[in-house]
């Protein structure tokens, strides 16, 4: 299950790199927001110094719970919101440096899809011409355009004469949420950041759409950045998992061995957390022992390099990141 | 409202699955704004009316009976019906029904001239200010808050009455009134649209700022700007005839509704059914316009 055995043979003409460098690498991002009303100069650290490397070809599943930085992470990854430090690499290139890759050209070969297939599609657009946008920006023709968006649309399993005309609020969620696939993969992006992509559908079409996911990943030689709260649906869908607290990576691993074996405290509160069938996984009465994290707050045990706020009961202090 | 709510959910193709699903005809967003419009019947009726009195108003050369401005001296203030006046004559000997006629149009261009005006250089700005930095949305924003310390009227007459008259500077300070409001439906509604996840969407696809407004921004704050717009109108109808009854906007010898109420004013005690003609005219336009605007916002605020 190990990352490198999964790489695939790659014959994407946009490779510069070849299969052995990874497709993204991020050394100490972070970015900090500033907080109205609270006092000056305080900040949440959504991203803290997040380093990774996602390689090619694989599904890289991202968890924590709400208000981790997940979701700012997936943006700084696309310089949608701008870094403070740190670097990106994209598949051998600086990203936004001179003598790098510009942000467009990332943008063209990194898409995204977003967790509310409500708000991330034009309400007044039907879906087609919303799916075709992408394309036309990067200097498609109008029928052109049309035509891929129609393309895609079969990809994901909709029927572009049937679905193409309609707009966003006649689609049920799952119909929706594949839309919004196709608008991702219609710009022909290399690698899709998933944030919470499926987790606002209901269980039945989750699964759906992750095995389309999952499909369109080895029909379009993808690489995945899956994010998600929802551990189960990360261990079936990712290769390796990094698991996130407070804007930190707390561990990062192969996806059976984080399940099997999480080293991390934090790791291990939010795997007790999880539903089960199974009634040796299962718990009764909630194990996790770590609050809401709120970036905001500096936990009294910071000084000891703890990152928890109020777990003196069980927790350990973490002085160190398990990675 | 629970009647258009079973009218609009019939407008919304049932949800099929992926194949297989018959054919359903997708209608359009205006197509469904106008189908439901055709059961609103209120709406409709108040519709005809003002349809009626934009048609009278442009054709009023062909219908009215006597010329507007023909004077009379042995005619004046006459009653209903004198020597084939319908609606008798005006203080000056005048044709009461012809001036009324006459009246519509500049009333119609008073109340949607301003409008117009405002909706393109406040819907522009608002849109700049929703859209770009904090800075720029400051600069637009506070000035137009400067505006916003005045009540509309008191500024409209202070405008009017530091130009002078007539009916041009009647409908640039009206503009001026009304262009800080509709700057902020804009900004407001720009503003909601700007931090929706398809404009990153749309952003992360490599669009430019320009390219974004044009497609996924204009849309969505055309909705909310029409409707304020079609309310402003029947304001503005007012706001011009008090102009035109203080003396600041339309001279005469036009024919204004506003005016025609000043000057029979006088002759409340010889003829107060003359006297009222105007303003029942004045009153009969703005609701008409206002119902039709309040059924219009009501068609289309159907979002999902």
């Amino acid at each position: 299950m190990s990352a490198a055995m999964e790489v695939q043979p790659y014959v994407d003409p946009r490779d510069r790199g070849g299969a052995a460098q990874p497709m993204l690498i991020a050394r100490e991002l972070q970015r900090y927001f500033r907080v109205k009303g609270a006092g000056k100069g305080a900040v949440v650290r959504a991203v803290d110094g997040v380093s990774f490397t996602l390689f090619k070809g694989e599904t890289l599943g991202v968890v924590g719970e709400s208000g981790c930085g997940k979701s700012t992470l997936a943006r700084l990854l696309l310089h949608l919101v701008v870094p403070d430090s740190g670097e990106l690499v994209f598949d051998g290139d600086a990203v936004g440096e001179t003598g790098g890759v510009n942000i467009g050209d990332l943008r063209r070969q990194v898409q995204m899809v977003f967790q509310d297939s409500y708000s991330s599609l034009n309400p007044r657009m039907p879906v087609q011409d919303s799916i075709a946008f992408g394309p036309m920006v990067n200097g498609r023709s109008k029928t052109e355009a049309r035509r891929i968006a129609h393309e895609i649309l079969v990809k994901v399993g909709l029927r572009p004469d049937l679905f193409g005309p309609r707009y966003p609020h006649e689609l049920s969620g799952g119909q929706k949420q594949r839309v919004n696939i196709a608008r991702a993969l219609a710009v022909g992006p290399r690698m899709v950041i998933l944030d919470e992509a499926v987790s606002a559908l209901d269980k039945s079409v989750e699964a759906q759409v992750l095995n389309l996911l999952r499909q369109l990943k080895r029909t379009l030689n993808l690489t995945y950045l899956f994010i998600s709260h929802d551990l189960n649906v990360v261990r079936y869908i990712s290769d390796r998992v990094l698991v996130m607290y407070l804007g930190q990576v707390v561990e990062l691993g192969p996806a059976a061995e984080v399940f099997a074996r999480a080293r991390h405290p934090y790791t291990r509160a939010l795997l007790g957390s999880r539903l089960s069938m199974d009634r040796r996984v299962r718990s009764t009465r909630p194990r996790a022992a770590v609050s809401a994290p709120d970036a905001r707050m500096r936990s009294p045990c910071a000084k000891r390099g703890c990152r928890h706020w109020d777990t003196g009961r069980t927790a350990p202090p973490m002085s160190r990141r398990v990675i | 409202m629970n009647e258009r709510a079973v009218v609009a959910q019939g407008a919304i193709p049932a949800d099929s699955e992926v194949d297989g699903a018959p054919a359903i005809r997708v209608r359009g967003y205006w197509q469904s704004v106008l189908h439901r419009l055709r059961y609103d019947w209120v709406t409709l009726a108040f519709g005809v009316v003002v349809l009626a009195i934009v048609i009278v108003a442009i054709a009023a050369p062909l219908i009215a009976p006597f010329d507007p401005y023909q004077q009379s001296i042995v005619g004046r203030l006459k009653p209903f019906g004198w020597r084939g006046h319908p609606w008798g004559t005006d203080e000056l000997g005048r044709d009461m029904m012809s001036r009324l006629i006459y009246g519509g149009r500049i009333s119609l261009v008073m109340g949607l001239a301003p409008v117009l005006i405002a909706t393109v250089v406040g819907g522009t700005l608002g849109v700049i200010g929703g859209f770009a930095g904090r800075l720029a949305n400051t600069a637009i924003m506070r000035t137009m808050d400067v505006f916003y310390a005045f009540p509309s009227i008191l500024l409209a007459v202070a405008i009017s009455g530091a130009m002078g008259g007539g009916m041009i500077n009647g409908i640039i300070s009206l503009s001026l009134v009304f262009t800080p409001a509709m700057c902020r439906v804009a900004e407001t509604a720009t503003a909601q649209v700007k931090n929706l996840d398809y404009i990153e969407a749309a952003r992360a696809s490599g669009a430019g700022t320009l390219t974004i407004i044009r497609y996924h921004v204009l849309g969505n704050v055309l909705g909310p700007v029409f409707i304020y717009a079609s309310s402003l109108v029947s304001v503005s109808i007012l706001l011009a005839s008090g102009l035109s009854f203080l003396g600041l906007g339309v001279q005469p010898p036009e024919p204004d509704w506003g005016l025609m109420l000043s000057t029979l004013r006088q002759s409340l005690y010889v003829d107060p059914l003359g006297c009222a003609l105007p303003g029942i005219a004045i009153f009969i336009t703005s609701i008409c316009f206002n119902l039709v605007s309040d059924g219009v916002r009501g068609a289309m605020d159907v979002r999902g």
